[in-house]
């Protein structure tokens, strides 16, 4: 096995606070039993702007960091506080390439909505960014979503439901999770 | 259950479709694209989808075009339109042809998402009211095949049990029993029937045809092919590719049909690349292929690939019970389809169709209550419909040849002379050897 890429890489896009990010590298840990590294602030993904949206494209934000990736990273995960969208849909929580290296999240809709939310009231935010990197990274694992609706893999509509899942693996996930998790490995030696 | 949902996302956005499909792929849908309307209507024609995902606005062929080809070649199939806003109102007005509803680009994800699941969701519900329906008359139904007759109860339970199988069927039976539809019944409960059902005559086409139909060509295999073709084989790939008439095959095709059988793979004409193909083969004849075999105008071996199992379908003739349920099934079809009010069969009528032998079987049946529902308002099917009553009655009333009204008129006068040669001749005005002569040649005989 190749030591050179069993890294998970968290990539801080902009000013996302080091607490949010300890909570995730930990978590990511936890579900993937990998090691992470957190590097330092990448700046905001200004190149992925679009002005007319004012959101931020996140198709072009998986593109540049998987291009800039470190030769020991098996995974990438941009974090992010900016409204992300992708061009087909209005907005995004976060996206990952599928069975692929990179994803990224924002936390920019996890917030919710003050006015008509009752979800912004209920768990803290970082709990919200966890479920949303661990899903994330779960699809470059090759993990579709899932029908439990414990499973951080479910697909939530809107934040409640996304509350309501765990923030971990049903079984039948976690062992397609360490099925993927081995081939890639695998692949990488 | 969710992934056996079949969604189509047409678009003429290269990357729409791929941003979609993707998605769609992710939320456990099977998810395919085309990129523009002939393409789409070709996906729709081939296989079977739950939804379509149109976009409103394409160059050439646009969305509400699609949406009406769509709508007539699977009208179960549910289409989203997609659009932007600038084109909410042809949006709505796509409602009105028969869209589900539509979506605005870019699309709320958590919006299309519950459209989905309630699709799904009221699809799957439709399912099992038509399952729990089909359970109350499957006693005497299955899909468009109608009996109750213990022969007919035996096909459906053969049915029943090759859906579960992958094996090559072969349904043998006369001309008009039916046996497409077994074919089609056999596909559409199969673990194939998401995948497309290929129908080919094999007796209609010549043995060149009927090869590049099969196997499809190469461009320049020979004069005339300017593109490429692929065939029925390809065409039917992860479906069911149904042979009629394969009694009607040349030597020649029945090798290349063996070989595919057994290497589940062939080559176009002027090919060089083999294609594989996983296809569930159905094939039909009305021959006797044991005949056949016997002289030597069908391969042995062929026969035991295709005959893995048999479903015989029984002559109208032999099931005559089931002749009042069907009649009355047609009655039901063409009443709708022609909105006429028949509703029975007069009885000498149905005496009359009790005692037909049927050579072309339940299509003839079919043909008949058509007919009668096509020229006449109802609501009564009488004897007057029945084209084979007047078939054969005239003759015993009205002679249709020189000969036969020749024969008869002798025969008449011979029994007004109570057959007396000399004055028949008279009044016939032809010598006594001359009547002698006919009276030999018809065979007339004096009845006592």
């Amino acid at each position: 096995m190749n030591s050179h890429s069993r890294f998970i890489y968290i990539l801080p896009l902009g000013d996302v606070g080091d607490e949010y990010l300890k909570n995730i590298a930990e978590s990511i840990e936890e579900q993937f039993g990998l090691p992470v590294k957190i590097t330092p602030d990448q700046g905001l993904p200004v190149y992925a702007l679009d002005v007319g949206r004012q959101q931020y494209n996140s198709n072009l934000i998986l593109r540049k960091l998987i291009e800039n990736a470190e030769p020991d990273a098996l995974k990438l995960l941009g974090v992010t506080h900016v409204d992300l969208f992708n061009p087909i849909f209005s907005f995004v929580f976060g996206e990952a390439q599928f069975k692929g290296k990179g994803a990224v999240i924002s936390s920019y809709r996890l917030h919710g909505n003050p006015e008509n939310d009752s979800a912004i009231r209920c768990p803290p935010l970082i709990s919200r960014l966890e479920k949303e990197a661990i899903h994330e990274l779960g699809h470059t694992f090759g993990l579709k979503h899932c029908a439990d609706p414990d499973c951080v893999m479910q697909y939530s509509v809107g934040l409640e439901c996304a509350d309501r899942k765990f923030c971990f693996f049903c079984p039948a996930c976690r062992d397609l999770m360490l099925w993927h998790l081995g081939t890639d490995l695998f692949l990488q030696a | 259950m969710k992934e056996d949902a079949r969604i189509l996302v047409v678009d003429d956005e290269q990357m729409v479709c791929l941003a979609l499909t993707n998605w769609l792929e992710e939320e456990n849908y099977f998810a395919q694209a085309a990129s523009d309307g002939p393409q789409a209507i070709a996906a729709v024609r081939e296989q079977n989808w739950d939804i379509v995902l149109l976009d409103l606005r394409m160059p050439g062929m646009d969305g509400m075009e699609v949406l009406k080809r769509v709508k007539e070649l699977a009208p179960q199939t549910v289409v989203i339109m997609m659009t932007a806003y600038a084109s909410i109102p042809g949006a709505v007005q796509a409602m009105k042809e028969g869209a589900y509803d539509y979506v605005v680009k870019p699309l709320d994800v958590d919006q299309l998402t519950l459209m989905l699941n309630r699709i799904v969701e009221h699809q799957q519900l439709i399912t099992e009211n038509i399952l729990l329906r089909k359970r109350l008359t499957e006693q005497y139904e299955f899909e468009d095949i109608i009996g109750r007759s213990e022969a007919m109860q035996e096909v459906f339970e053969m049915i029943k049990a090759v859906t579960d199988t992958n094996a090559t069927v072969l349904i043998t039976g006369e001309t008009g029993t039916g046996k497409e539809l077994v074919a089609r019944a056999i596909h559409s409960n199969s673990a194939q029937r998401y995948g497309p059902f290929v129908a080919t005559s094999c007796g209609a086409l010549p043995e060149t045809l009927l090869e590049s139909e099969l196997f499809g060509y190469e461009k320049g295999a020979f004069t005339g092919a300017d593109r490429t073709k692929k065939g029925r084989f390809e065409l039917a790939n992860g479906g069911t590719l149904f042979l009629d008439e394969v009694g009607d095959i040349s030597m020649k095709t029945q090798i290349k049909l063996l070989r595919v059988l057994q290497e589940k793979s062939f080559r176009r004409l002027g090919g060089t690349d083999p294609i594989k193909v996983d296809v569930r083969l159905v094939s039909a004849t009305n021959k006797d292929l044991v005949t056949a075999i016997e002289d030597g105008s069908f391969r042995s071996d062929l026969y035991y690939r295709l005959n893995v199992v048999s479903i015989r379908l029984p002559a109208l003739r032999e099931r005559k019970d089931d002749i009042p349920l069907l009649a009355a099934h047609f009655i039901n079809k063409y009443n709708v389809e022609f909105n006429k009010k028949f509703d029975r069969v007069e009885r000498k009528a149905m005496d009359f169709m009790m005692d037909y032998h049927w050579p072309g079987n339940v299509r003839e049946l079919e043909n008949v209550i058509e007919r009668a529902l096509v020229i006449d308002q109802g609501p009564e099917v009488s004897v007057r419909h029945l084209p084979f009553c007047n078939v054969e009655l005239v003759p015993t009333e009205e002679p249709r040849t020189l000969q036969e009204v020749e024969m008869l008129h002798i025969e008449k006068m011979l029994q007004r002379n109570e057959w007396n040669i000399a004055r028949t001749a008279r009044v016939l005005n032809i010598d006594r050897t001359t009547l002698h002569k006919k009276i030999k040649k018809f065979g007339l005989e004096r009845q006592q």
